[in-house]
């Protein structure tokens, strides 16, 4: 039933680099997936189109499932293909998202996730998919205990193979044994400590005159849980009301939230996500999420070319934005800008010494990528308190009808701060310890997809 | 003749390697084996040095010997064998990695010859303490059902999984579901099953296999609710499966298990969230409480469209179950139409689906912003996107009455913008809108002649022209206008062709004093010049038509025609509520239901049409198709959006007239008017205007009169889908008196046959009218 066939990952150049778990198949089953992604891949790109998530491969034979054929999951990281064919009448997401854990956990042990990387741990990978996956089904997914049966490639074990020393990395005898699936027992560590990053991002679309057409705040609490024993946890919020859809980690005590509003938990060890929420609009009534930028931009276009202009300015009274950047895609044929960034720096508050700080430009910097036809504006920082910095220019195209964007896309990240005002009360530790741990709440507030229309 | 191995190659040197007797260099090799299998090497004569590496205390080792058998113990069964022992003394081992390890790849392998060995283990493991060795026994159980279904009743597997949904360990129990999921589905395929009752009882103790095997029984049912709330994410998906083709005993159970499910909405996987949404759906259709169902659909929106802030492909798969869903229920996401605004980056098929979605929400209230929206959307640089933003236009103007001058006013000003492709979408969506709204927006007529010179693609000139023919009246200068199409009438492709005649012929009834010179013309032109037989059919029924009864004619060609109107669904109802049972699978992406590419391959797909068959509405897309495989090629320019509503709209145009020649009508004709509760019939037009004139034709005509003349078969290109298309054109040589004892009725029963076998696909072939 929910079962997928197995694991394909190619190259850039559409060549396999593992291929896993198709015992119940023919042989030419994965190559006909991998045949059938690449030459529609290659369509697509000659054709200038984007593929489909999720593509028919005709696979004549009735492998294993019950299909005529396959439906072929693939999404793309880092320049490497992962595809996912499914044999059966199962749903596309299942896949997706076996594909997202299952990313999430080579992350976790490789790093990077690189060509190099892959084919050097290669042994490493397999042995995490036959754990991950036993025909189809999901078996361990949880890095925490993967980590226990398959170990990481660790400089150490490098070394010991070398060494020929091998035999000596003898993992827990007894896995599975916790009772609590998500967290091993006899977790130990000498300093007791809990982290939790709120992270808020949000996403909006802006018309012509500044109006926000829609917009919504995403938010997640990461946890980075480095307790001994088995902690059992009642998080508090001051404002749990701005806390809307959440998707909950499965630790979460769903009950107790329904009832009171509290987040009551025996955590996993190490980092995990403990929370995904929407934000309520925070102001009631009809007013959408704010977003802390305010834009002013026009642009003209003309034969040949364009004229463009882009004010500023931060609604913010507390915190600096950072990290400003905007990014216009001026069109095909797009040959090059001059532009000028105007601006001038007050510090907020007392920090005035930031203002002279390494390399900073009044108004920022702008460049112009003439291969993706991109011009970015970047803003180191912008207070409320400055005077709005300004980007005007022009573009000269080869088209002599220029077909710029009709919007432009800005992010930005804001340090604590949070969109939707989401306080943390009070922790409480409960259960079998002994000890106070430290406790620490970190808010990061950023832009999500933001796109702003001239 | 055998040959040796040869002595050298990286086979020859991993042989040595393999053999060799240091414990690194053996392990350096087994790895290398793996790498050259990766890359597709063929390694299967390693085999016998491979499994000599069996026995290990390395685990890693161990895991890469085993993975190295799993790939090529199908090609070498008798040599799995020599494995066996290391197997079973494994299955015993003191870690519980290296048991679970050794059962796992036993009953992958796949062979007879180890199936015997593994029964015993397997029944131990089952029991064993540890859970990591129980969840994967229990998978083991559904490899072996697949292979040897005897098997498992024998020793009871079954039973002992059915235990295991209760096991204390939630990764037990998931993996239990699965299993039994997956065993449920193997004995629907096994092929001599008897016939089982279907009680609910536990199956007889019998050695054949029996596809009850996995009953869920309400203490079962019990426990899966318990287990939902507690097992992985993986292990829900399975549940929720499960839960899905449970069919609950009364309206109770539903209930209950609707507030059960519901709370997982609430999980990050989405996967999670789209299966517990197919649940929801099913049993909801038990429940009548009003306040549950109520608030069954208000939580159900949100976790929909939370999933649209995921990565592309979730959104897609989410986009096309949202899709679906809406259709079954338009209320659900009433409110959340700013959701589905595009952004220029997102990528197309997102985009595509997101404005699908838009105009399925689009209501009085928020049709303002709506359009506002597509107005932006027009002016991006996709022009398959700008197009689709320009026909969402015409399909809110259609959709929403009251709307439906904003919506003109919106597509005049796209007209103004000038870009050519979005001027040509415009007309065709204006022609649109004249059908559905006829006589209301008559004012800007001029505006559209203006930007005549700038259409180029037939759909568009088409669409124009039968604009100027519908209201030739009011155009002063529509012989010129369409004098200029008659002059390039060779070059015109056949659908142009085959409007410039009928628009002209328009023009003569409401003008005859202006226009006897241009109708002479365009009747010569596509009778003698014209190749293609369909212009020059309907050119000669025309001729016909005008020459013996002018006032036929004008109740024929000028017919009142009924308007048209956007279908709330784009799958017919019966196939909609096979899809929703699937939400969440692949068949709700590819919006086909999984028989048709599920199981027997093209066989499916015949079983896709006399599902469709069912419902009146909308089942001639799938005829239209193998129409248009039998070698035609027309196009149905009047079709009001083929997106939209699936209907033979190609095959329609080269179906509806096929006169043949020599002057004399003579074709078995048929008329199978639809029956009226097609809203789509666009066929309509020339019965109706029969009927009108002949109140005596109108009780035959619903039912498939037959008359007609059986024709010059020499003639006809394609007797098969023509002969049979001739609805209701009896009546063109004589008066439509002659409806239905036309002239020489030669051969009804044949063509009555015929016409009730393609009957559906006809429905909208006379569109062009």
């Amino acid at each position: 039933m929910a079962r997928i066939d197995g694991i394909i990952i190619l190259d850039p150049n559409g060549k396999p680099l593992i291929s896993s778990h198709f015992p119940l198949h023919p042989p030419s089953y994965p190559s006909l997936h991998i045949d059938t992604f690449n030459s529609a891949r290659k369509k697509a790109i000659a054709d200038d189109e984007e593929l489909d998530p999720v593509i028919w491969v005709n696979t004549l034979s009735r492998g294993g499932g019950s299909m005529s054929g396959a439906g072929l999951c693939h999404v793309e990281r880092e320049g490497l293909y992962f595809l996912v064919p499914v044999g059966q009448e199962v749903n596309p997401l299942f896949a997706f998202s076996f594909l997202d854990a299952f990313l999430d956990t080579l992350k976790d042990y490789l790093g990077e996730m690189t060509e190099i990387n892959i084919k050097d741990n290669f042994d490493i990978i397999y042995m995490l998919i036959e754990e991950m996956l036993d025909e189809g089904h999901p078996m361990t997914m949880e890095t925490n205990m993967l980590k226990e049966i398959v170990l990481p490639p660790t400089l150490m074990r490098k070394l010991l193979n070398v060494a020929g020393v091998s035999g000596l990395q003898a993992p827990a005898t007894q896995p599975f044994t916790a009772p609590i699936p998500w967290r091993r027992p006899g977790v130990r560590h000498s300093s007791n400590e809990i982290y939790f990053d709120i992270e808020e991002s949000i996403d909006a679309l802006i018309d012509k005159r500044g109006n926000i057409l829609s917009s919504s705040v995403w938010g997640r609490i990461n946890c980075n849980s480095r307790l001994s024993g088995n902690p059992d946890l009642l998080l508090n919020f001051s404002n749990p009301k701005v806390l809307d859809e959440c998707a909950f980690h499965p630790c979460i005590r769903y009950n107790k939230w329904e009832k009171n509003r509290i987040l009551s938990f025996i955590p996993p060890d190490g980092k995990f996500r403990l929370l995904e929420y929407q934000a309520v609009p925070t102001t009631t009534g009809t007013v959408k999420n704010q977003l802390p930028l305010g834009v002013k931009a026009n642009m003209v276009i003309e034969p040949n070319g364009g004229r463009f202009s882009i004010t500023l300015s931060s609604r913010l009274n507390s915190r600096p934005l950072e990290d400003i950047v905007i990014s216009i895609y001026l069109g095909k044929g797009a040959t090059s800008v001059c532009a000028t960034a105007q601006g001038e720096r007050k510090p907020l508050g007392s920090r005035s010494e930031e203002g002279a700080a390494e390399g900073f430009v009044a108004g920022g910097n702008w460049e112009f990528d003439p291969h993706t036809q991109i011009l970015k504006w970047k803003l180191s920082s912008l207070v409320s308190t400055e005077r709005s910095p300004t980007l005007t220019g022009s573009f000269v195209s080869s088209e002599s009808q220029p077909t710029p964007s009709p919007s432009f896309e800005i992010s930005f990240n804001i340090q604590h701060h949070s969109f939707s005002n989401l306080r943390v009360d009070q922790l409480k530790v409960q259960g079998d310890v002994m000890y106070k741990p430290f406790k620490g709440v970190r808010q990061l507030a950023r832009s999500g997809k933001v796109e702003v229309r001239w | 003749m055998a040959m040796a191995p040869p002595r050298k190659g990286e086979n020859y040197e991993l042989r040595q390697q393999l053999n060799s007797e240091y414990r690194d260099k053996r392990a350096d090799a087994i790895k290398r084996v793996i790498a050259n299998h990766t890359i597709g090497k063929d390694c299967s004569g390693l085999f016998p040095d491979v499994v000599k590496n069996m026995q290990t205390d390395d685990l890693e080792q161990k895991k890469l010997v085993y993975l190295y058998l799993m790939n090529y113990a199908k090609t070498q069964p008798e040599l799995v064998i020599l494995a066996v022992n290391t197997f079973v003394k494994d299955t015993a081992d003191p870690n519980p990695l290296v048991r679970a390890l050794a059962i796992r790849t036993m009953s992958i392998l796949r062979a007879e010859k180890i199936l015997d060995y593994l029964a015993s283990p397997l029944s131990r493991c089952l029991k064993d303490d540890n859970p990591y060795v129980r969840k994967t026994a229990a998978l083991c159980v559904a490899k072996v059902f697949d292979l040897k279904p005897e098997l498992c009743v024998e020793y009871g597997f079954v039973e002992t999984l059915r235990d295991l949904i209760g096991d204390g360990n939630p990764m037990v129990v998931a993996n239990a579901v699965a299993a039994l999921a997956d065993i449920y589905e193997a004995s629907l395929n096994l092929p001599d099953t008897p016939p089982t009752s279907p009680g609910r009882s536990s199956p007889p103790p019998s050695s054949k296999p029996n596809p009850e095997l996995f009953i869920i029984d309400p203490p079962t049912l019990t426990k899966l609710l318990v287990a939902l709330n507690e097992c992985s994410e993986w292990g829900r998906i399975a549940i929720l499966n499960t839960l899905a083709r449970y069919k609950a005993l009364d309206e109770k159970e539903s209930e209950h298990i609707c507030e059960r499910v519901m709370p997982q909405f609430q999980h990050v996987n989405a996967a999670v969230v789209l299966g517990a949404v197919k649940v929801i759906m099913i049993h909801m259709k038990a429940v009548t409480r009003e306040d549950l169902i109520k608030s069954l659909t208000r939580k159900m929106a949100p976790p929909l469209v939370t999933l649209i802030s995921s990565p592309p492909e979730v959104q897609w798969v989410a986009l096309r179950n949202i899709n679906l869903l809406l259709q079954k229920r338009p209320d659900i996401l009433a409110n959340e139409m700013r959701v589905f605004f595009c952004k220029y980056n997102d990528p197309p098929y997102v985009k595509v689906e997101k404005l699908d979605i838009m105009v399925r929400l689009a209501s009085e209230k928020n049709v303002d912003t709506l359009l506002g929206e597509l107005k932006e959307y027009a002016s991006e640089v996709d022009v398959d996107f700008v197009r689709k933003a320009v026909r969402a236009v015409g399909q809110v103007a259609i959709k929403i009455d009251e709307a439906a001058e904003r919506c003109v006013g919106v597509l005049m000003e796209l007209i103004e913008t000038r870009v050519s492709y979005v001027v040509q979408e415009a007309v065709i969506v204006i022609k649109d809108i004249f059908r559905k709204y006829p006589h209301s927006y008559e004012g800007i007529i001029p505006t559209l002649c203006a930007n005549l010179e700038e259409l180029d693609e037939p759909e568009a000139k088409a669409s124009l022209i039968w604009i100027i023919g519908e209201y030739a009246e009011k155009i002063e200068n529509a012989d010129e206008l369409l004098g200029t199409f008659l002059e390039s009438f060779k070059e015109e492709s056949y659908p142009v062709q085959l409007q410039t005649l009928t628009a002209i012929v328009k023009l003569f009834l409401k003008k005859p004093d202006e226009s006897q010179t241009i109708v002479q013309k365009v009747l010569q032109a596509a009778t003698k010049d014209c190749d293609s037989a369909d212009v020059r059919d309907r050119a000669y029924i025309y001729w016909r038509l005008l020459s013996s009864d002018p006032a036929a004619a004008k109740s024929v060609v000028l017919a009142v025609r009924p308007p048209i109107s956007l279908p709330q669904t784009t799958v017919a109802p019966a196939i909609l509520e096979e899809l929703l049972a699937e939400v969440s699978s692949l068949a709700s992406v590819y919006h086909k239901p999984a028989a048709t590419f599920i199981g027997k391959g093209r066989l499916g797909a015949e079983e896709m049409q006399r599902r469709a068959l069912e419902p009146e509405e909308e089942n001639a897309r799938e005829k239209a198709l193998q129409t248009v495989v039998a070698g035609q090629q027309a196009e149905n320019l009047l079709d009001f959006d083929a997106d939209d509503e699936p209907q033979p709209s190609s095959a329609g145009g080269s179906q509806s007239l096929s006169m043949l020649g020599n002057g004399g009508i003579s074709s078995s004709t048929i008329s199978n008017v639809a029956k009226s509760t097609n809203p789509l019939d666009e066929l309509m037009d020339l019965f109706s205007t029969a009927s009108m004139t002949t109140p005596a034709a109108q009780p035959v005509a619903p039912k498939s009169t037959v008359s007609g003349i059986q024709g010059l078969q020499d003639d006809r290109q394609d007797t098969n889908t023509t002969h049979d298309a001739f609805a209701g054109l009896t009546g063109l040589g004589s008066p439509p008196q002659g409806l239905g004892n036309g002239n020489g009725v030669t051969s009804p029963a044949q063509s009555q046959g015929q016409a009730q076998q393609r009957g559906g696909a006809q429905d909208d072939l006379l569109g062009l009218f």
